[in-house]
């Protein structure tokens, strides 16, 4: 080929590709929105949450079921622990208030769920759970189920082995976040009310911008 | 005996037994407090801030009182986000920085209250420590909303509450 030619040759293909890559960037591929930067960890993709049944604090059974359409913060713990739980419960509370004020809690759930059934009955969890906050939920099952549970949402929980007296239980001090399709989404590892409702937030952001 | 000799003597004796005996007042305990009980709850946690002014290192050693059944000196350990809470046998007060004791953190714990802590009361307690003796405390139990510093509040800036 003459070299005028080629040289032309190699301009319209350099154009060419150029423009192929300017449309597969903005009108090919969609835009990618980053996932949200959270204190914990944001779930990508969600994961869906599978059967479980515990008993509620009215002593009725539960299940996934429950949780359609809103969204949930859940916690595990027990009520004997003297610290961290109300610690936690009450920051809960306060960023309960926070979305409240934020008009983000149109119907939002929050459950502590007893990883301690032999000291927590459902009618005990009746009476701690609502002095937290009246909007508070409490929930507990057979040690089977809550293991399973447990285990579905990376929740470390240890009850002694020869439990007695007045026996401590280790457990995850993690909040967890369920979405109104009942999908694990995120894992707040941080427990400061305003970073909570400010990370529920960008979740939300997160999901309206999809 | 001499009088230079007894002098010498008394004077070792007196500066001896001061290495065993903390200067009065070197130990400072600051706001002692506690939460007061949600329903059904029979534990407890005391909280404060213990400043040691000495030139040693002092050791809580123990909490005593009325208050409840038994009381235990507590820590937390955190491990991946997993709360241990374990007793431990003496709380180390250093010199130079404050000792916190704290929710999530070191506290004593009150096994067994005898009775439900209530917003606004106050209870003794006796801290036990190796160098400064005992120290008598009057503990305050704050209610659920006490320590709302952190609450935004509507006038644009937050009230720290000390009960």
């Amino acid at each position: 080929m003459a070299p005028r030619a080629r040289t032309l040759l190699v301009a319209a293909v350099a154009i060419l590709a150029f423009g192929l890559g300017l449309w597969l960037n903005f009108g090919l591929l969609p835009d990618r929105v980053d996932p949200p930067a959270i204190a914990g960890i944001f779930l990508e993709p969600p994961r869906s949450v599978e059967d479980f049944t515990l008993i509620d604090q009215t002593g009725q059974p539960f299940t996934k079921d429950r949780w359609h359409g809103k969204w949930t913060f859940l916690y595990f713990g027990y009520t004997f622990c003297p610290d961290v739980c109300p610690l936690t419960l009450l920051e809960l509370s306060k960023m309960q208030k926070i979305l409240a004020q934020e008009h983000l809690d149109q119907n939002n759930a929050y459950l502590f769920i007893s990883v301690d059934p032999a000291r927590d009955t459902p009618e005990r969890l009746g009476q701690y759970v609502p002095y937290f906050n009246p909007k508070f939920q409490g929930a507990t099952g057979t040690p089977e189920q809550l293991a399973g549970l447990a285990k579905q949402f990376g929740v470390y929980y240890k009850i002694p082995d020869a439990p007695e007296g007045n026996y401590t239980v280790d457990h995850s001090s993690t909040v967890l976040l369920i979405d109104p399709q009942v999908r694990l989404r995120a894992v707040f590892t941080e427990g400061q009310p305003a970073l909570m409702a400010a990370d529920f937030r960008k979740i939300l952001e997160y999901d309206t911008a999809h | 005996m001499k009088i230079i000799t007894r002098f010498l003597m008394s004077f070792f004796l007196i500066t001896g037994m001061s290495v065993y005996a903390a200067e009065p007042g070197t130990l400072q305990i600051t706001e002692p407090w506690a939460r007061e009980s949600p329903p059904t709850m029979t534990n407890g946690a005391v909280y404060m801030t213990l400043t040691n002014t000495g030139s040693e290192t002092d050791r809580l050693l123990e909490g005593s009182g009325e208050v409840a059944e038994t009381i235990e000196l507590h820590t937390h350990i955190m491990e991946n986000h997993v709360a241990k809470m374990r007793k431990v046998e003496s709380i180390e007060v250093a010199t130079g920085q404050p000792t916190v004791l704290q929710p999530g953190g070191l506290h004593i714990m009150l096994i067994g209250l005898k009775q439900p802590l209530t917003a606004g009361q106050t209870f003794p307690l006796t801290l036990r420590f190796e160098k400064a003796g005992e120290i008598p405390v009057e503990v305050t139990v704050r209610g659920k909303d006490a320590d709302a510093a952190e609450m935004p509040q509507s006038d644009g800036h937050a009230h720290h509450h000390h009960n």
